[in-house]
């Protein structure tokens, strides 16, 4: 079956080296996309659950 | 501007059905916890007992309370958050629908014994399918409303919710590959290593993208809703998101630490676990800095506060677990009480404290009225929060005491406890306590649904509610490349699919595939047809839920039961059965500490006989049924079709082998004089059957 192609695959700790590795330079790429990030953007993104003005305008507090 | 509505009708039906089946839930789940104190509270049925009734717990608070809390979080603010309706009410009522047939199966089957053993996925085929397709219908209906939005971007909450839709669909469906012997019976595809490799991937991410992504998402939108403020960061939101969900899916072997698993698959487990503090913590700091200056509203507003105490246990549950995959925590915590735990510090403080902030943020909203009572909700959240103090601090008392005991040595170095039992006793008083911060709770729970319910009264419900908003423009997002992924949802779907995959991938497929990570053994054989029977009726009865087949190597516990578990041995086990929680012994290596049909027999009979003080339940309807022999060609059939090498026609001898089998048990048993007149076809001696054989290969090896 195809599955014995695959036994002789040596060294299985690699796979998770190389993981680590595509996450670590994503994460990277990541840090350097929200360093650059516009600061309008943001703050628009930040406040999208508050600006729902068609939700009702009652207050839950007693 | 365009006119639309958002539906809340599907909202309600949704926290009705958390509510209602939350308190069944946490019922059943008090009932077992008051079955360890006193056993005789199954009232001595087989429906009832601890085996069958554990799992209907951990099923009924996980996807009936925390689910449909879930989607009713999901579909009030996905809707808000993308100013759309949602996608379609026919798919939103055929999820509804759909998910409570599932639960209402579940709570049928699972009494009925009626389970693949397989924890939080002990749902036998047929119901597995119907899941695929409602979590389908989930997501045409979250994906539709997406693509349908008039807000170009997507919010972070959004982000937990796509990720959540896609590693449940590939976790679900990897860990429910088995082979249908019936319409109630299936065998897991996978075998031993393997099996438990692919359960604990399952277990550990139906945790984190169950439990924690979607409520990551409701934190993001109901706290800020809540707090009236925007959250703290966003940008610590999107690095908490993407390495969130890059690292957690590699986590699941902690589960599985000094056991069989190779060693390599272990380290990886520990290293992701430590790494996963981060980004936890990352959720944790933002949802409660968010906070930062209205402190003083904490104090006054119920739904805050709810909102704070579950965002607390959150990080306290994060910091604990990557704890307990250091292997020196993890082999005192492992199969004791810790374990317990932790666990309902993230269920009943994080998942459940978040929803009940939720539903009485959302009642009032929903109703246009105000919260009927202040006052109640405040004793609601002193009362639930005594009753997790009161659960979990005896537990851990249990986990430690117990497993200090299990590892303690005279000085003539033999066991301290040789008795399992004696370390049982020591414990039973904090099962009882616990029993306590467990009802707490409900009571808790039970002056919430009063609450709320009076809300309901004295308000109107609003089932759509008017909105509207302009069209989305069909124009280009430029700019830094997250921000055109907030407003390509596909893109962004497909992202995170590629991001939990390397994960699975690189993390399975090496154990499925190469032979040297599960040694064999030449001496380990199938199990004969008998076994086999046996085998079913043990999973059947869910004695897993007490006793673990897996010999750690540790002095004590080699010590207590013998030569410690290798991967070759477990080649045959579909599925695998080490279990998870020893409140009873070990049972990996019984065929040869307990070899004595008649001890069995009489054990199984009355526990407390051969055991006295013994919280193990009473089987005694395995002495009056009787096994199936027209089944036995059909599970020797379907095992070979997973693998296991009978040779071809064995299913014509096999039942020939059975009934010897059973004959020279049945003739152990009566060699004692208390019995005579054996049934020799009763699922007893199938059993026992089972229990004697179980470890012994090992030691037919020249
Ligand atoms: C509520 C938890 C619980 C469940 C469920 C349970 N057991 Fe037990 N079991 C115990 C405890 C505690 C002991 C130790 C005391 C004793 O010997 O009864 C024990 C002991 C045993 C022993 C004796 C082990 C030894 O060598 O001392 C066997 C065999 C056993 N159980 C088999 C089973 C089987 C088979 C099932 C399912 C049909 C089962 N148990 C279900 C708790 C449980």
């Amino acid at each position: 079956m195809f599955k014995y192609y695959f036994e002789r695959i040596e060294d299985v700790e690699k796979g998770p080296v190389i993981s680590l590795l595509i996450f670590f330079t994503f994460f990277i790429a990541l840090l350097i996309w929200l360093w650059r990030m516009d600061k309008k953007h943001v703050d628009k993104m930040k406040n999208m659950p508050l600006d729902n003005n068609d939700e009702l305008k009652l207050e839950n507090k007693e | 501007m365009e006119k639309f509505s958002y539906d809340n009708k599907i909202v309600k039906y949704f926290l009705l059905a958390s509510i209602i089946f939350g308190f069944v839930g946490m019922l059943v789940g008090l009932t077992a916890a008051f079955q360890l104190y006193y056993p005789g509270l199954n009232l001595d049925t087989p429906f009832t007992t601890f085996g069958r009734i554990r799992p209907l717990h951990t099923n009924a608070v996980i996807f009936a309370f925390v689910g449909n809390a879930m989607f009713a979080g999901i579909y009030y603010s996905l809707q808000r958050l993308l100013k759309a309706r949602l996608f379609s009410d026919l798919l939103s009522w055929l999820h509804f629908w759909g998910w409570q047939l599932i639960i209402v199966a579940a709570a049928i089957t699972l009494p009925l014994g009626i389970t693949t053993s397989k924890e939080y996925a002990e749902l036998e085929w047929p119901i597995d399918i119907a899941i695929t397709l409602v979590w389908v219908v989930f997501g045409i209906n979250m994906i539709g409303t997406i693509l349908k939005r008039r807000e170009r971007h997507m919010y972070v909450a959004i982000w937990f919710y796509i990720a959540t839709w896609v590693t449940v669909a590939v976790l679900h469906i990897v860990n429910s590959m088995e082979m249908p012997v019936t319409l109630t019976k299936s065998y897991s595809m996978f075998a031993g290593v393997q099996d438990a490799l692919v359960q604990w991937w399952y277990g550990h991410n139906a945790v984190a993208f169950f439990l924690t992504t979607p409520f990551l998402g409701i934190m993001y939108y109901y706290l800020p809703k809540a707090a009236n403020r925007p959250v703290y960061s966003y940008k610590l939101s999107i690095v908490h998101f993407w390495s969130l969900i890059f690292i957690y899916i590699w986590a699941g072997p902690h589960h599985l630490l000094y056991t069989s698993l190779p060693n390599w698959a272990q380290s990886l487990g520990a290293v992701f676990s430590i790494m996963l503090i981060a980004p936890s913590w990352g959720g944790m700091l933002n949802g409660l800095l968010t906070l930062r200056g209205a402190w003083d509203r904490v104090r006054e507003d119920p739904v805050l506060k709810f909102m704070v105490v579950a965002v607390t246990a959150y990080g306290m549950s994060t910091f604990e677990g990557p704890m307990l995959s250091l292997k020196n925590v993890n082999a005192i915590a492992h199969f004791t009480d810790w374990i317990i735990a932790h666990v309902h510090i993230g269920g009943l403080g994080w998942n459940g404290f978040l929803i009940f902030g939720m539903m009485y943020w959302l009642y009032p909203k929903m109703w246009g009225t105000k919260l009927y009572s202040r006052q109640l909700a405040n004793s609601h959240f002193w009362i639930g929060t005594l009753g997790i103090i009161i659960y979990a601090l005896p537990m851990y008392v249990a986990g430690v005491v117990q497993s200090l005991m299990w590892k303690e040595f005279t000085g003539e170095g033999t066991l301290a406890y040789l008795n399992f039992l004696d370390t049982v006793e020591s414990i039973k008083p904090m099962y009882l306590i616990r029993g306590v911060g467990g009802t707490l709770y409900i009571i808790g729970v039970f002056i919430m649904a009063y609450n709320l319910y009076k809300t309901a009264k004295s308000g109107k419900f609003l089932a759509n509610e008017e909105a509207e908003a302009p069209a989305l423009e069909r124009k280009k997002v430029v700019g830094p490349f997250h921000r055109v992924l907030e407003s390509k949802p596909l893109m962004f779907t497909v992202l995170t699919f590629v991001a939990i995959m390397i994960g699975g991938i690189l993390e399975l497929v090496p154990t499925f595939l190469i032979k040297s990570n599960v040694p064999t053994i030449a001496s380990v054989q199938p199990y004969s047809p008998l076994e086999l029977h046996g085998r079913d009726i043990y999973i059947r009865e869910g004695c897993n839920n007490c006793h673990s087949q897996m010999v750690r190597p540790f002095r004590s516990e080699t010590a207590r039961y013998g030569e410690y578990s290798k991967a070759g041995e477990f080649v045959y086990d579909h599925p695998f059965l080490w279990g998870s929680k020893r409140t009873g012994p070990d049972l990996g290596r019984e065929g040869l500490i307990n070899a004595s049909a008649a001890w069995h027999y009489d054990h199984m009979w009355e526990p407390t006989n051969a055991s006295p003080g013994s919280l193990m339940p009473r089987y005694q309807w395995l002495y009056s049924a009787s096994i199936d022999k027209e089944m036995t060609a059909k599970i020797i059939d379907a095992m070979r079709k997973v693998g296991v090498p009978y040779e071809e026609g064995y299913e014509d001898r096999a039942v020939a082998d059975l009934e010897a089998q059973a004959e020279r048990i049945a003739a152990e048993i009566e060699e004692s004089p208390e019995y005579a007149n054996i049934d020799r076809d009763s699922e007893i001696i199938a059993l026992i059957a089972y229990l004697k054989r179980l470890g012994t290969d090992i030691s037919k090896e020249e």
